[in-house]
């Protein structure tokens, strides 16, 4: 089979899976993947697998050492990663399950269809359509590279992939769940995400408004938005009833096995953290509000998680910091982590990437400073 | 071609042994009534019913899993092991969790988290747990607050909106939970509102924690409060006077009995309990107090 183009251009991307000794199949299905890609989003890969490696093996250390040498805080880590898994897996599954339906009962065109025709109006529209589309982050990437190419308007696309993965039911129930029916929480939750998403949108657009920002060819030539698209080709929409049953779980089935890592990457990090970390010395360490909420944002960012588990790790972090700081890192996560960069990629130049990332960072560090300041935390929050 | 079918196959055994050991684990450690379920350790009862759910969605996925074939999702065979092992960690861990508990270490690090669940319980406010400095506190809005900000920013120190809500709030508590006195306190009522019980007998069981800014011959008393899961549990209770303290080992289980009094540890009221009876004995099916 002859090598995809990239992969002669890529040298640098050559030599790290050359180091990382990846299967020569797996860069084929890669290069298949991002057909037109540069070589970051394959460092980036690179970078994930090796990340992947390293947490695996800290986390298999750990399990031995704590089963041999029965040390007190490596069964508390044992308690809180298997609690946390076991409270937010369910929200995983239903998410997957409800995305799998969606992707093969709801076209992109139906999507198009809602978002052609205006400009301005569209992008407020878009922010919210994730109530319709009760979609996680790691699902709505690939839609919005299908909007992008079916020339959906590109600020009412990004209004749409930061606004969706937050201003959903989904989301919405866990974060309710997990703060034990705090609505305080969860409108705060929903409304800063519907407005920054907006926000975002809009300075997005004009800052951008005579540059090419989308990658040519990013969206593909699949006839419907599953991300797993990206990965394995084309398949046929099914007609009947359980056809169309059979393939939505097939789907949600590839997001347990393809998401499903960050999940438990993310509660694993989470427990480490609530296992090792004195509350004390943490509060004196990041004293200020200022400090607790860039703390939680670059935890957000790294921890990958799905928005719609996200709330159950913020918890965690209850009388650690404060209220806007887990918020932050509830709005923040579903818009900007590393696995969605990854995917970003696939959609925008690099250059705008970084801007866009810069724009979110800020927008949802000026949203949660106004909130701790402004009006004195979150209102309405027990 | 023919590589890939076996390839295909080989994932979807991987994929079908993962699915399986996640439906049949989260099935045994449903099993069983509320207080002797497994489950119970890691899990509100309340909140069981998302993990029944969740068997179901498993057994869902495996049934796709017996019709249609994995697709290849870009994978070669390492890392789909490698993804099969992190998605099963949570099982791999699960001996050591249940043979575990939350350590004596794991209570000190959350000594200030006050959960406020345990307001909402009485809706009063309560004192931060023993092991608090005073330099910080959790009130009623469950928000954190540093007095030292406080003196920078007011000299002299004006009492906050907090400070008004937390001391409106303790003295329409005497009045409000008057007439629940009647009946024995539990731990939670003395933690949200000891002041209401002050001089009411109290029997309660709990864990010894013998902190070393108390004297000799007093104790902390606590048990863990689980709000959602078994990782936000925080650790509440009172000080307990007991001659004998000497004799009692941290972590110990143990059962009090005496009257209800307040004293003030490093500038703040705590319950008390002057123990008249203290013995050892078994902890409770439910190691954990969940607040309604």
């Amino acid at each position: 089979m002859t090598p995809p183009r990239s992969l002669h251009r890529a040298t640098p991307l050559s030599y790290h899976y050359h180091a990382e000794d990846l299967h020569h199949e797996e860069r084929e299905n890669l290069s298949h993947a991002h057909p037109v890609v540069g070589t970051s989003s394959f460092q980036a890969e690179a970078l994930a697998i090796m990340a992947e490696m390293d947490i695996l093996l800290f986390a298999l250390a750990a399990l031995v050492v704590g089963m041999i040498s029965r040390e007190p805080i490596i069964g508390d880590l044992a308690i809180n990663f298997v609690a946390i898994v076991l409270e937010a897996m369910p929200f995983m599954m239903v998410g997957a399950v409800v995305g799998g339906i969606i992707e093969v009962c709801v076209t992109p065109e139906f999507v198009q269809r809602a978002l052609a025709g205006r400009t301005t109006g569209t992008v407020f529209v878009a922010a919210a359509l994730g109530i319709i589309f009760p979609v996680c982050e790691c699902a709505i990437a690939p839609i919005v590279r299908r909007l992008i190419a079916k020339g959906v308007p590109r600020s009412a696309a990004i209004a749409f992939l930061l606004g969706a993965p937050i201003v959903n039911p989904l989301v919405a129930a866990s974060t309710w769940l997990a703060y034990r029916g705090n609505w305080g929480m969860v409108s705060t939750r929903m409304i800063c995400g519907y407005v920054i998403a907006v926000s975002v949108a809009f300075v997005f657009d004009a800052m951008f408004r005579h540059q090419s920002v989308v990658l040519h060819g990013s969206g593909g030539a699949c006839e419907h938005s599953c991300h797993h698209c990206e990965q394995d080709g084309h398949h046929a929409v099914p007609s009947s009833f359980l056809a169309k049953i059979l393939d939505a779980l097939t789907h949600a089935r590839d997001d347990f096995f393809t998401i499903g890592k960050f999940l438990i990457i993310g509660a694993f990090v989470a427990a480490l953290a609530r296992a090792t970390i004195d509350v004390v010395a943490f509060r004196q360490l990041f004293a200020s509000p200022l400090d607790s909420i860039l703390a939680m944002m670059g935890l957000a960012v790294t921890l990958n998680l799905c928005s719609q588990t996200d709330a159950f790790i913020a918890a965690g972090f209850r009388g650690i910091f404060p209220d806007t700081a887990q918020m932050a890192f509830m709005v923040l996560g579903p818009m900007l982590d590393l696995k969605l960069m990854l995917a970003y990629f696939t959609m925008f130049r690099g250059r705008i990437i970084g801007s866009f990332s810069l724009l979110t960072v800020v927008a949802v560090l000026v949203a949660m400073m106004v909130l701790h300041y402004g009006i004195g935390g979150i209102p309405g929050a027990k | 071609m023919r590589n890939e079918r076996q390839s295909v196959n080989w994932l979807g055994l991987v994929q079908a042994a993962v699915l399986v050991g996640w439906a049949t684990t989260l099935g045994w450690l449903g099993r069983g009534s509320e207080d002797e379920a497994l489950l119970g350790r890691f899990l509100r009862a309340d909140y069981w019913w998302i993990v029944y759910t969740a068997i179901w969605f498993f057994a869902a996925l495996l049934a796709s899993l017996a019709v249609s074939q994995p697709r290849q999702l870009g994978l070669d065979r390492r890392r789909s092991v490698i993804h099969a092992i992190i998605l099963s960690l949570p099982l791999l861990y699960l001996p050591l969790a249940l043979s575990s508990e939350l350590s004596i270490e794991a209570a000190e690090k959350r000594s200030l988290y006050t959960p406020c669940v345990a307001v909402k319980h009485s809706e009063l406010p309560k004192p931060t747990a023993v092991g608090s400095p005073v330099s910080i506190q959790e009130v009623e809005d469950g928000s954190v607050y540093n007095p030292r900000e406080i003196v920078k920013t007011s000299q002299p120190p004006e009492p906050t909106q907090t400070e008004r809500k937390l001391k409106t709030a303790r003295s329409n508590s005497t009045s409000a939970m008057t007439g629940k006195k009647a009946h024995d306190p539990t731990l939670l009522d003395l933690v949200s509102n000891p002041e209401s019980f002050e001089g009411s007998n109290a029997t309660l069981v709990g864990m010894v924690y013998r902190d070393k800014r108390l004297s000799a011959s007093s104790f902390y008393c606590y048990r863990l409060l689980m709000v959602c899961c078994a990782a936000d549990a925080s650790p509440i209770g009172v000080i307990v006077k007991w001659p004998e303290t000497r004799k009692l080992k941290n972590g110990t289980w143990v059962k009090v009995q005496g009257p209800v009094g307040l004293t003030v540890f490093e500038g703040e009221n705590y319950p008390t309990i002057s123990a008249a009876r203290v013995e050892k004995t078994t902890p409770p099916n439910n190691r954990f107090i969940v607040p309604q």
